[in-house]
């Protein structure tokens, strides 16, 4: 069962290009190798957490949340972001479908400040606390 | 192609017919990937939609729930064409899976004008599960189908047997979702249409003898109802002149006597069903009602082997000695006070036993009296020893209801053994009836049956 479809090779480039722009202005800068790493990892979370992806456009998101950190070294960049990806798809597993990609990883990326660059099981429920209350607004 | 699936044993759905496709050459290989690809396609955007754009990914089962809904959604657009290859190879996929919608759309709407029908013409019942599925299970699921994201699943079970058993002995027809629905709804209105041949007031009154015969009210039975009806019309064939469905003793031994002119059961079931074919005249429905055909068989040669055909059949219940037993709940209060007032001013037990029985009270003033301790045990044993079985069957009845809800066969010893005695009358009562001997027992029990369908209509 492939978890992680396959996603079209021009649109990957151009986006890779647009998230290069955004994150180099603050020293960070994302190779053809390092998506390829993010890629193995979302479909390894993917797998964990019984998800079917359809995208990668996630990756993005989170490199994006993740260089405005204050608590990352850039040799802490690209596994900082692999342990984002696996929290995200934990979270996703465990929440209803009803916040958006973007809601979810502003929580998270809001509950990893908060926790002074931590990730660990007590920000998961944190941020699955934060997600369940603003389900319950919103339904 | 349908032959080169049916010859490899498999069936016609969309998946098999795109392998056999390729496999034969028919469909080239640039469009076999065209297709999975826009297949692919299909399934981003039904997800997509599911999530309604909020995320791009989705938990892995109900992935496998939308992925299967469109697998059976297209296998019905090819269920439906005789050339399935020309379809997939001049149409786009979304193409013909918007058609298949129209077509499962379609299929919705017969079920709901079925689900109409059968509400309109349902038989005058009690039985539990034959309403559950009128009022409850099909309206739900009408209801609750999900065509689109969840197509293939049917969460209700539709437990109520019909001729050939429950649809789960069946493996629900092999057949999923609406499909299954919509076979187990034809075959249900088949049965209730043979049913509405009969006049209603004889069927009514075959029910009724169906629970007194076994002692159990059929509410609770899940019981086929057009099962009951058939064997009966099936049996009245092999006597021959015979009008009415119901069975008395009479025509019970003309029955035995006819079947011993048969070589074997086989011959009496190909006769009978010659017979009813000729009747019912419809095609669709005696297609159906052949489905008992081994089950009829089975119950037919079990009843001649062991000379079982009063249990088989049912049998005419004299409802008229019924109607003339009559009970006194409860007597008026003044009278109740005036019996209390006289019991005070008496000495003698039998003295006091006479007054009693004198007084005309309702069983409920019986128990009134008895539990409020005003007999001593010398008194009570000379009060059962009179009351006649009537009213002791009363008191009886009254304390082993639950017992004898469900036992078709009363008995006083597990009854007996069973009573957890509260009073002292109660111990004394169940020591006169341990006590009973057998030659008044079956009187008793004939008195019970009484109060037992006397105090239903109280």
């Amino acid at each position: 069962m492939q978890y992680v479809k396959r996603v079209n090779q021009n649109k990957l480039v151009q986006a890779l290009n647009d998230v290069n722009t955004d994150i180099s202005l603050r020293g960070y800068f994302l190779t053809k190798e390092d998506v390829n790493e993010l890629r193995e990892t979302q479909r390894l979370a993917c797998l964990q957490n019984k998800i079917i992806e359809f995208d990668i456009q996630i990756l993005f998101l989170i490199t994006m949340q993740m260089s405005k950190s204050p608590y990352i070294t850039i040799d802490r960049f690209i596994p900082s972001i692999k342990e984002m990806i696996f929290s995200y798809y934990a979270i996703r597993a465990r929440s209803k479908n009803r916040l958006t990609d973007k809601e979810i990883t502003d929580i998270l990326y809001e509950e990893y400040v908060n926790r002074k660059g931590t990730i660990d099981l007590y920000l998961l429920q944190a941020v699955l606390r934060n997600i369940k209350k603003r389900e319950s607004g919103n339904v | 192609m349908f032959e080169v699936l049916i010859k490899q044993g498999k069936k016609t759905t969309f998946l098999n017919v795109l392998h056999a496709g390729k496999e034969s050459g028919l469909i080239n290989e640039i469009r076999y990937k065209q297709i999975l690809k826009e297949c692919f396609q299909l399934q981003k955007e039904m997800v997509y939609s599911f999530n309604r754009n909020r995320s791009t990914c989705i938990k892995f089962n109900k992935y496998n729930l939308i992925v299967n809904s469109i697998w059976y959604t297209l296998d019905h657009i090819i269920a439906k064409t005789s050339a399935p290859i020309q379809l997939l190879n001049d149409h786009t996929i979304s193409q013909l899976y918007k058609n298949g919608q129209h077509i499962v759309e379609e299929l919705q709407e017969t079920l709901k004008l079925l689900g109409n029908e059968a509400y309109k013409t349902r038989l005058v019942s009690s039985n539990e599960r034959y309403l559950s599925i009128l009022d409850e299970q099909l309206p739900a699921f009408i209801e609750s189908y999900d065509a689109l994201y969840n197509a293939c699943v049917c969460i209700y079970d539709f437990d109520y047997p019909l001729l050939d058993g429950l649809a789960l002995y069946h493996n629900m027809y092999d057949l999923k979702g609406i499909d299954m629905v919509l076979e187990y709804m034809q075959r249900f209105l088949f049965e209730q249409d043979f049913c509405n041949r009969f006049d209603q007031e004889e069927v009514h009154t075959l029910f009724y003898c169906y629970e007194m015969q076994i002692g159990v009210e059929i509410t609770y039975l899940g019981v086929n109802l057009c099962e009951l009806i058939l064997i009966q019309k099936l049996c009245t064939y092999v006597v021959g002149n015979h009008t009415g469905l119901l069975f008395d003793e009479e025509q019970i031994g003309r029955l035995e006597h006819r079947i011993k002119t048969f070589a074997n059961c086989k011959d009496i079931m190909e006769y009978v069903f010659a017979m009813l074919e000729k009747e019912v005249a419809d095609d669709a429905m005696f297609a159906h009602l052949v489905r008992f055909k081994p089950y009829f068989l089975q119950k037919i040669e079990i009843a001649s082997s062991c000379g079982t055909f009063r249990n088989l059949l049912i049998m005419k219940y004299d409802c008229e000695e019924e109607a003339s037993f009559q009970m006194n709940p409860s007597c008026d209060e003044d009278i109740y006070n005036k019996l209390l007032g006289n019991l005070e001013k008496l000495q003698t037990p039998s003295a006091k036993i006479d007054c009693i029985l004198a007084t005309s009270i309702g069983f409920y003033d019986y128990y009134d009296l008895l539990e409020s301790n005003i007999l001593f045990e010398e008194e009570l044993y000379l009060l059962f020893e009179r009351m006649d079985f009537t009213q002791k069957a009363c008191l009886f009845y009254y304390r082993n209801k639950e017992l004898m809800t469900f036992h078709s066969e009363l008995s006083i010893k597990y009854c007996c053994q069973q009573w957890h005695t509260q009073y002292l009358w109660e111990e004394i009562l169940k020591h006169t009836f341990e006590h009973m001997g057998e030659d008044m027992e079956g009187e008793f029990m004939h008195c019970l049956h009484l109060v037992k369908s006397a105090m239903k209509n109280i």
